[in-house]
C-alpha cells in the first residue's frame, strides 16, 4: 500500500546573501547540517545556469534558499474563456521533488532548482496589507502552485507559521494543497479552521506510474483523516484527470475511498480538472518523460490555446466524477477547474455563470469557521 | 604548418584510400575532369608524408581522384610541416574546405563523428571550438542533431543531401530500428512528403505505435494504409492527404468521428459552396460560423431560405448535438 514515504534531502544547498540572516534560512541550515553550503550573491544567476539544458541534471537535489523579489501574493491569472474561481498563489517556493509525469512546472520553471523563499518578514507584511486593506474583499490563498505546499514542510516548518498567521483572519483562508503525508507539523496547531488542507489525487494507477515520487493515493487519504481528527477542513483536487482504458474504475475507486476517510462536512471542496498543457510542455513531456503514455490522450488545442482532451471526453469525465461524488454526499461542493461555461452546464447540469459566481461558491464553504 | 614551396609528386605514391582528413565524398568530378582537362590543377593539392614512401591527403580529394582518372602522373603539392599533429591537419582540411563551400549536413556530422572518434575529442570541446567553425551555435541540441547523420544509410545520406528531408527528422532515424526506418523511407518516397509533412506523419505515427504497442513498419503494414500506398490513380499529395486522414482517424478517434458527422451533415444538406458553416476549432466551443456570400436582395432571400431550411431540417439541431 505504501509508496515509501521519503523526506526530500538537498544535496547542496546555496544561500542567497540577502536572506543569510532569515530565520527560516537558519532554519533550514540547523536541520541540514552536513549538507555543503554555499553563498551565492544573486539568484537569479544560480536560476539562470540552472535553466541551460545540459547542466539541469546537475542542478537536480539543489536546494536555494532565496529572497522573493516579486510579490508573494498573486491572482491566478486563470484562462481565457474558462471560468476560474478567482484564487490567489502565495508563492513561497518554486519546485517540486515529486516528479510527476504532467507537472506543468517542467515547462514553467524550466530548472530542476528547488527555491525556497526565506523572506517571511517580506511576506507577512505584504499578506497583512493585502488583508488589511481590503476588509470586504474574502482570499481563498494557497501555496500549492509552483511547489507542492508540504514536500518541503519538514525542512522549513512554514505550515505552522501560516496556519497561526490565518488562525484568526476573517476574510481569509489559506490552502496548503499537497501529495504529501507529512503532516506532522500541522498536528496540535490553533488552527480555528482557517486552514484547509487539500491533497492532489488520482486513480490508483495513474498515482503509482506517473506521480512515482509521490506517497500512494491510500496514504495521502490516510493523513487527510489524521488532520480531519485534528479539526482541520479538508479539499481533494483531481487535477489533472487522466484519460486512460479503465479511468471509470480507477477513478470511481478514488471517489470511494475519500468518503471512507472524510466526512462529508468535513469537504470544503472537491474540484476536478482534465490533463492539459501549453503546446510547449508536449515536447518536454516526452523528453522527461518518454516512457509515459499521459500525452497519447485526446489531447487537442482548446479555446486557449492549450492541449486539452476532446470535449466530449472531457464532459464525460466530470459528468461521471461528479455523479459518484454525489452519490456519497449531495453536500459537498464539486467544482471544475479552468473550463468554460459550456463544459459546467453539460457535465454537471449547471454552471455558476462567471469568475466572481465560482469564487462566491467557494468563499461561502469557507466564509465562517 | 605548411611548406611555403610547391613540390611535385608523383600520384602513385599518394594513398588514396587513406580517408583520415576527408569530410566530403569525392562525389561528382566530371566538371573537375573537364576542368582540368583544360587548365589542367590550378590549386596544389596539401599532402602529409606518411612514410619515406607515400603521402596521405590532407585538401584535396577530388582533384586527386580527377588527377586518377585522367592517369596524370605528377600533382602539384604543398607538404605539410612533420610536426604539424593529425588534429592541426584536419581543422586546416575543413578550413580549407569551407572556403570553398558551406558544410551540408552529412559534412558537419562527418566532421564532428571523426573528432570525436578519431581525434578524441570531448563533446563540449567540440561543441565549443567546431561548431562555431561548421557555421552553428555552440549548442548541445545542434551537436546531437547532428552528430548521427553520417552513420544512417545511402538513401537517407542521399535525401538529406539533397534537402529532402529536415534533419531533425534524419536525426531521429538514427535511433530506429532498420525496418521502422526503411518503412517511414518508403512513405517519404512514395508519397513525396515535405518536411512538414514528414514531421507531422513521425509524430502521429509515433504516438500510434505507442498506443498499439506495434512497430512503425507493422503499423504501416495494415490494410488501409496499404490500400492508399498502392492505389495509382492517385497522385503522391493525394496519398499524403488520404494518409494522414488516416493517421489522424486512429490517434484522435473521437474528435475525427465527430467531424467525419459534421462533414457528413454539411454533404447531406446540399449547401451551396459559396456558403460556409463551420464548427470553431476542434469543436472546443459550442460556436459555429456561417459565410455566404450575395449580391442582390434575391442572393440574399435565397441564401436565406437555405438557412432557414437547415433550421426546419433539424440539421441545425442535430450540428449543435455534436458539439
Amino acid at each position: 500500500m505504501t509508496q515509501s514515504i521519503r523526506n526530500f534531502r538537498p544535496v547542496k544547498i546555496l544561500v542567497e546573501e540577502a536572506v543569510r540572516q532569515q530565520e527560516l534560512v537558519q532554519r533550514v541550515l540547523a536541520r541540514n547540517v552536513k549538507i555543503p553550503i554555499e553563498y551565492v550573491p544573486d539568484a537569479s544567476g544560480v536560476i539562470r545556469s540552472a535553466q541551460v539544458a545540459e547542466a539541469k541534471s546537475t542542478w537536480q537535489g539543489v536546494l536555494l534558499l532565496a529572497k522573493q523579489r516579486g510579490p508573494f501574493l498573486r491572482l491566478c491569472p486563470g484562462t481565457s474563456k474558462h471560468i476560474c474561481c478567482l484564487y490567489h498563489n502565495l508563492d513561497v517556493a518554486a519546485g517540486c521533488d515529486m516528479d510527476c509525469s504532467y507537472c506543468i512546472l517542467q515547462g514553467y520553471l524550466n530548472n530542476s532548482l528547488i527555491t525556497l523563499y526565506c523572506n517571511l518578514d517580506d511576506l507577512f507584511v505584504e499578506l497583512e496589507q493585502k488583508l488589511a486593506s481590503h476588509p470586504n474583499q474574502f482570499y481563498r490563498i494557497g501555496t500549492g502552485e509552483l511547489s507542492d505546499s508540504l514536500t518541503f514542510d519538514h525542512l522549513t516548518g512554514l505550515s505552522v507559521e501560516l496556519v497561526h498567521y490565518f488562525s484568526d483572519k476573517t476574510n481569509a483562508v489559506i490552502e496548503l494543497k499537497s501529495k504529501s503525508v507529512r503532516v506532522e507539523n500541522l498536528l496540535g496547531l490553533a488552527h480555528n479552521r482557517r486552514t484547509v488542507v487539500s491533497w492532489s489525487l488520482n486513480a490508483k494507477t495513474i498515482a503509482k506510474e506517473e506521480e512515482i515520487g509521490a506517497p500512494s493515493i491510500d496514504d495521502r487519504l490516510e493523513a487527510s483523516k489524521e488532520l480531519q481528527r485534528a479539526g482541520y477542513r479538508l479539499g481533494f483536487h483531481f487535477d489533472p484527470m487522466i484519460d486512460y482504458p479503465n479511468w471509470q474504475e480507477g477513478y470511481r475507486e478514488t471517489v470511494d475511498k475519500i468518503f471512507r476517510f472524510a466526512k462529508p462536512q468535513n469537504i470544503a471542496w472537491i474540484s476536478l480538472g482534465a490533463l492539459r498543457y501549453p503546446l510547449s510542455l508536449d515536447a518536454i513531456i516526452r523528453q522527461n518523460h518518454p516512457d509515459s503514455p499521459v500525452m497519447l490522450g485526446e489531447l487537442l488545442p482548446g479555446a486557449d490555446h492549450k492541449l486539452r482532451y476532446f470535449k466530449p471526453i472531457r464532459i464525460g469525465m466530470f459528468r461521471k466524477m461528479h455523479q459518484w461524488i454525489l452519490q456519497h454526499s449531495q453536500q459537498v461542493l464539486v467544482y471544475l477547474c479552468m473550463e468554460s461555461d459550456e463544459v459546467w452546464r453539460k457535465a454537471f447540469g449547471w454552471s455558476p455563470g462567471s469568475n466572481a459566481g465560482l469564487k462566491r461558491l467557494l468563499d461561502f464553504r469557507v466564509l465562517v469557521s | 604548418m605548411v611548406a611555403k614551396s610547391i613540390s611535385t609528386i608523383k600520384v602513385k605514391s599518394i594513398d588514396g584510400r587513406d580517408s583520415l582528413f576527408q569530410i566530403s565524398p569525392p562525389g561528382d568530378v566530371d566538371c573537375l575532369i573537364a576542368s582540368i582537362k583544360e587548365v589542367g590543377t590550378v590549386n596544389p593539392i596539401i599532402l602529409q608524408r606518411k612514410d619515406s614512401q607515400r603521402y596521405r591527403i590532407v585538401v584535396g580529394f577530388r582533384r586527386y581522384t580527377a588527377a586518377t582518372a585522367l592517369g596524370i602522373k605528377e600533382l602539384a603539392a604543398f607538404i605539410v610541416d612533420e610536426n604539424a599533429t593529425d588534429l592541426e591537419l584536419f581543422r586546416l582540411a575543413m578550413l580549407d574546405n569551407l572556403s570553398i563551400h558551406h558544410f551540408n549536413p552529412i559534412e558537419v556530422s562527418t566532421a564532428i563523428h571523426k573528432l570525436q572518434t578519431v581525434f578524441h575529442l570531448e563533446k563540449e570541446e567540440v561543441m565549443r571550438s567546431y561548431l562555431p567553425l561548421l557555421g552553428h551555435g555552440s549548442n548541445p541540441h545542434v551537436y546531437d542533431l547532428y552528430a548521427p547523420l553520417c552513420k544512417l544509410d545511402e538513401s537517407w545520406q542521399q535525401l538529406i543531401i539533397g534537402d529532402l528531408v529536415s534533419v531533425e527528422i534524419a536525426s531521429l532515424m538514427s535511433s530506429v530500428n532498420d525496418q521502422d526506418r526503411g518503412a517511414f523511407l518508403i512513405l517519404i518516397k512514395a508519397m513525396q512528403l515535405g518536411k512538414n509533412r514528414q514531421r507531422e506523419f513521425w509524430a502521429l505515427l509515433h504516438d500510434l505505435c505507442r498506443i498499439s504497442q506495434r512497430s512503425l513498419a507493422e503499423v504501416v503494414q495494415d490494410t488501409d494504409f496499404s490500400k492508399i500506398l498502392a492505389d495509382q490513380k492517385l497522385t503522391p499529395s493525394q496519398k499524403a492527404d488520404r494518409f494522414r486522414t488516416e493517421l489522424l482517424r486512429r490517434r484522435y478517434p473521437r474528435f475525427m468521428q465527430t467531424q467525419a458527422q459534421f462533414d457528413a451533415l454539411i454533404k447531406e444538406c446540399k449547401i451551396p459552396p459559396d456558403m460556409q458553416i463551420r464548427p470553431s476549432s476542434f469543436f472546443s466551443c459550442e460556436e459555429f460560423q456561417i459565410n455566404f456570400e450575395f449580391k442582390n436582395e434575391q442572393e440574399y432571400q435565397a441564401k436565406l431560405q437555405i438557412l432557414n431550411s437547415l433550421m426546419e431540417n433539424g440539421v441545425i439541431k442535430k450540428m449543435v448535438e455534436l458539439t
